[in-house]
């Protein structure tokens, strides 16, 4: 079971987070984007073994995006904050 | 009293206090403090069960949650359990036992033939027999679950109460024996919170497995300290199953025993603690040793021999051989000796025992040094042992009767809880074992668990791991002079099992090896070795150790199993909890439920909501009911709550752009008061979801999702504006519980909206098509929306959820003069299939807005999640799937569930599919059934001939292709 910081809520269980994904890509420009860049968008993620950052949606909370740094292996919790800070 | 029962003696025993329980039917008398297993080897009989594959005689064999045969059904109705361990069962008055696994009985089994048939039913059997052909495997597989069964599931509903905790603690000790006691005292001394697990009902452990001395005095005080400290808590009859990241573990205590009981209290409590440390102090399990028939009830481990002797004053056997490689083959004899028991013979692996041997022979035991049991003798029991002397020339010094075989083949840790939290395992050759490695997570295993098999130093190595000092040094192995488990030659021939539960022997494992199966998770899988309830506690290592030889490698690098929670079997109810039944789930109920309720509507649960599915006041059947409820419709008004349909209010500046970017077709352009179809997809172009958004204000919509799609799409829009565009100004905000929402649909529908709103304006030309008027109905605030779902005139109607009822029961009242007809889920899905509306059936993930045949919806000028993706060239393929209606040839053809639709009808043969059919109904108005579907490159053949067939069902019928738009293709009635 993780625990994950909400920024908000406090240190709460995994069950009340939606996965969701590889918090590192950007959605490519649509002016300019390739349609190669759009698959590498939508289908290509690495699998690392280590750290990964990633996104967390805390649904049974306060309904933020957060950007977690979780290891893979160790499933040890780094930092958290919210994707929109992290976009900025 | 009974026949292995000694005159006195056994700490956990009350010989004032009797009582007795059935095994299959037979009176079985105990004392207090016994378990199943202890009562029934008092009565004198190990035979306890039958084995999985060939139905041999088994008997108890393991001191405690290891046991591998004793698997026994309590009960019966609802409280019936199958799969229990005998050895960690409670006795008590009036429980039911029977053994499982045999018919008609234990003695006579009829499938102990299967034992003959030894020879043929090698590793892998199942797989290579019954495989082929392919199509009889269903068949195979119902004799095959009938011979190798476990325990029968119960058929009732469970009477007891089942609860879950969730806890948080400083220090976890799980193993209530003598180093977990010491752990938890230190701990508990040091301040901190302790919660201290044992699986069994009396703390102690080992310690109740030996006879008198200064330990006793040490349980007895160390129990008090701990009693004493208010910061501890102590958890008995509870295992520790699982050890899950960021050090959560689970917990199954059984406050209550086995024993039934109905007064409220729970049988069994689910524990999920969360604890900053975690003492492993679960002890060492011994090994077996590998014999010819070592399998034989009689045979037992030496451990499993004490513990019935020192805990409830029970022989094993009354004239047993003692087989092992350690001086506790001489203890063990002279306490069973004392205790009344004829040992027959102490057969030492050692070729030179020293000093304990010597003192056993002048005692007058017969041992045999350099010596080794080659072999069991007797079918439903033992009867003698064959002892050989070991050496150059192995031969046969004396087949000795005897009634049971006792060995002790030196003991490993106990490693599941730290391999669950992800610890390695070190192969250690002094040990002949595997040692727990550093320790990942924040634990530390103690005593037995870690290979400290000294009590004294069990008891320190405790007090350390409770006081959180550093780890220390691997403990010292214990003397290896005499050959492994896994190294005993098979003098006699005849199988030697590993793993007894699941009858898999050594020259299973040697066939694996030989035909190709060399990883150790492959040869479990082939052979089953340690696929069984035991999780192959006993087994396991002595397996690997047979495949490493087998394999030419060593045992290190062989590896092991993963372990996987839960670490001894969990029941289902422990797991459940409350969670089940009424309250196995939240139920969200509309504003009209109890109106529905009351109308008798059969309910269909969508998500977490339910939903009226039809009203059998309509019609007999479903099929009967819906039929009318349709036609109704068509033919005059009905209405259907539609109150489970996802509302999100979007607002702020940039609400229009955030939803241009959502949906595929544009909504900026919408105007107040006016609403448009929207489509949303995926990124990767496929379609997510539809709805109607009505834009209320320049800064604010209403936007609908269906029923099923509503948190996903809430997520998606969070999504949209926390990560991808965090500069847009605007805000979801979820409202489907906020209104109530009903809709009105038939060629009446604007007599009936006329008759609750007598002031509006309901004209067509003041509410055309998707129009939205706000207005007070019933005391409430009102929107109602021109829109259709049923291609009929229809209007939506959204009122604050506290005036839902009133709208409801005010729009039956007023209806009833139009012979107003309530419909469910079933009439709306007919509706919408004769509109050729797609639902999630057909936009199913897979399907894009082209497919469903929706491209003219996706709009080229603006960017939207989804929309580039369109121009994928796999989304482009000509023979994609299509959106395309079938319509039955006869009017009395069904459509069979689950259909596939193909060129040709060649009854049991294979043939190609084009598509499958994705939603069917009856039309009343083309009087047959028609369906939707998704056929390849289906809009180039409409007008085809094909057919809908289903091999599962063994039936087909004749269909045409046709446009998904069964009914007024042009929408005059929606618009009139
Ligand atoms: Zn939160």
């Amino acid at each position: 079971m993780l625990l994950i910081p909400c920024p908000h809520c406090g240190v709460r269980p995994e069950t009340e987070f939606v996965y969701g994904g590889d918090a590192t890509v950007r959605r490519p420009d649509p002016k300019t984007a390739s349609l190669d860049a759009w698959a590498a968008y939508i289908y290509e993620r690495d699998n690392p073994k280590g750290p990964h950052t990633e996104l967390w949606l805390h649904a049974s909370g306060c309904h933020s995006w957060l950007v977690v740094e979780r290891d893979t292996v160790t499933h040890a919790i780094g930092q958290v904050r919210q994707a929109r800070d992290a976009a900025s | 009293m009974t026949r292995n029962r000694t005159a006195e003696g056994g700490w956990l025993i009350d010989r004032a206090s009797t009582g007795s329980f059935t095994f299959d039917g037979r009176r079985v008398p105990f004392l207090a403090g016994d378990t199943v297993a202890s009562a029934l080897l008092a009565a004198g009989d190990p035979l306890v069960g039958r084995s999985f594959k060939l139905h041999r005689p088994r008997g108890l064999f393991a001191p405690g949650a290891q046991e591998p045969n004793a698997l026994v059904v309590l009960n019966d109705g609802g409280r019936l359990t199958p799969n229990a361990r005998a050895t960690t069962i409670p006795a008590t008055p009036g429980l039911q036992v029977r053994s499982q696994n045999r018919w008609p009985s234990l003695r006579h089994d009829a499938f102990g033939l299967l034992d003959l048939a030894r020879a043929v039913l090698p590793a892998g059997f199942y797989y290579k027999t019954f495989m082929w052909p392919a199509s009889q495997w269903l068949r195979y597989e119902r004799l095959i679950r009938k011979l190798a069964g476990l325990g029968p599931p119960p058929r009732m509903a469970d009477p007891d109460i089942y609860a879950r905790r969730h806890g948080h603690t400083d220090v976890l000790v799980a193993g209530g024996g003598p180093a977990g006691l010491a752990a938890a005292l230190a701990a508990g001394r040091a301040g901190m919170d302790v919660v201290l697990a044992h699986s069994g009902p009396a703390f102690g452990g080992g310690l109740h497995d030996r006879g008198d001395g200064p330990h006793r005095a040490w349980l007895a005080e160390t129990l008090q300290a701990l009693a004493a400290l208010p910061n501890v808590r102590l958890l008995a009859n509870t295992t520790v199953a699982g050890y899950y990241d960021n050090q959560t573990l689970t917990l199954a205590e059984r406050p209550c025993d086995a024993a039934p009981v109905g007064d409220g209290k729970p049988v069994e409590r689910f524990w999920q603690i969360h604890a900053e440390r975690v003492v492993i102090a679960t002890g060492a399990h011994e090994r077996p040793l590998l014999f010819a028939d070592n399998d034989r009830p009689g045979v037992m481990l030496a451990s499993a021999a004490r513990r019935y002797l020192w805990r409830y004053g029970v022989l094993a056997g009354r004239t047993p051989v003692i087989f092992g490689s350690d001086d506790t083959i001489y203890e063990l004899a002279a306490d069973l000796t004392a205790a009344g028991a004829t040992v027959r013979a102490i057969v030492d692996l050692r070729p030179d025992p020293g000093a304990a041997a010597r003192r056993a022979e002048a005692a007058g035991l017969p041992t045999f040094a350099g010596a080794m049991v080659a072999r069991a003798h007797g079918k439903r029991r033992v009867t003698a042992a064959e002892i050989w002397r070991l050496g150059p020339r192995p031969h046969l010094v004396e087949t000795m009767q005897a009634d049971a075989i006792l060995t002790a083949g030196g003991f490993g840790p106990t490693l599941q809880l730290h391999a669950q939290a992800r610890g390695a395992l070190l192969w250690d050759p002094d040990f002949r074992a595997f040692l727990p490695g550093p320790p990942v997570a924040d634990n530390r295993s103690a005593g037995g668990a870690r290979g400290v098999f000294d009590l004294q130093a069990a008891i320190r190595d405790g007090d350390e791991a409770g006081a959180n000092a550093p780890l220390p040094l691997r403990p010292p192995p214990p003397a290896a002079d005499a050959p492994a488990p896994w190294d005993l030659p098979n003098l006699t021939g005849g199988p030697r099992f590993v793993d007894l539960q699941n009858d898999v022997a050594d020259k299973d494992i040697a066939l694996a090896a030989r035909e190709g199966y060399h990883s150790i998770e492959h040869v479990k899988r082939y052979t089953t070795l340690g696929m069984g309830t035991d999780q192959g506690k006993l087994a396991g290592p002595i397996g690997l150790a047979l495949l490493a030889a087998a394999t030419g490698k060593d045992i290190a690098a062989t590896g092991v199993t993963t372990f996987r929670p839960p670490a001894t079997p969990v029941t289902f109810g422990a797991v459940a909890g409350g969670d089940f039944g009424e309250v196995g789930h939240a139920i969200r109920r509309t504003a009209a439920d109890a109106w529905h309720e009351q109308a008798g509507a059969t309910f269909i649960d969508a998500g977490l909501w339910r939903r009226p599915q039809f009203y059998p006041a309509n019609g007999k059947t479903v099929g009967e009911a819906y039929r009318a409820e349709a036609l109704a419709v068509r033919a005059g008004v009905g209405m259907v709550d539609v109150s489970t349909l996802g509302k999100i209010d979007v607002s702020g500046p940039d609400a229009a752009t955030l939803l241009d970017r959502l949906y595929c077709n544009t909504l900026s352009t919408l105007k107040p008061g006016r609403g448009r179809y929207g489509l949303m997809l995926r990124e990767d172009g496929r379609v997510f979801d539809d709805g109607v958004v009505f834009r209320l204000a320049a800064d604010r919509f209403h936007v609908t999702c269906t029923t099923g799609g509503a948190s996903a799409v809430y997520q998606h829009m969070e999504h949209a504006l926390q990560v991808i565009w965090p500069e847009l100004d605007a805000y979801a905000t979820p409202v489907s519980e906020e209104w109530f929402a009903v809709a009105l649909a038939g060629p009446k529908a604007r007599t009936l909206l006329k008759a609750i709103a007598p002031d509006l304006d309901v004209s067509n030309a003041a509410l055309p098509m998707m129009r939205l008027v706000e207005t007070r109905l019933f005391g409430g605030r009102a929107r109602i929306m021109r829109m259709s779902y049923s291609g009929e005139l229809s209007y939506e109607i959204n009122i604050g959820a506290n005036r839902g009822a009133a709208l409801w029961q005010g729009l039956v009242a007023a209806g009833r003069p139009h012979g107003l007809v309530v419909y469910g889920t079933e009439a709306m899905g007919a509706l919408r299939i004769e509109k050729g509306h797609v639902t999630h059936a057909e936009a199913d993930g897979r399907t894009t807005p082209a497919d469903l045949g929706l491209a003219g919806m996706v709009s080229a000028r603006k960017d939207a999640i989804g929309v580039p993706a369109q121009a994928f060239p796999a989304l482009q393929e000509a023979d994609r799937k299509q959106l395309v209606g079938l319509i039955a040839e006869a009017a009395d053809a069904r459509i069979p569930v689950g259909a596939q639709v193909t060129a040709e009808d060649l009854g049991d043969q294979p043939r190609p599919s084009l598509g499958h059919v994705t939603s069917y109904a009856y039309s009343a108005e083309r009087g047959r059934m028609i369906a939707l579907a998704l056929v390849r490159a289906g809009r180039g053949r409409i007008g085809e001939a094909a057919f809908v067939v289903s091999p599962v069902m063994g039936e087909s019928a004749a269909v045409r292709i046709v446009d998904p738009v069964f009914i007024d293709p042009e929408g005059e009635r929606l618009r009139g």
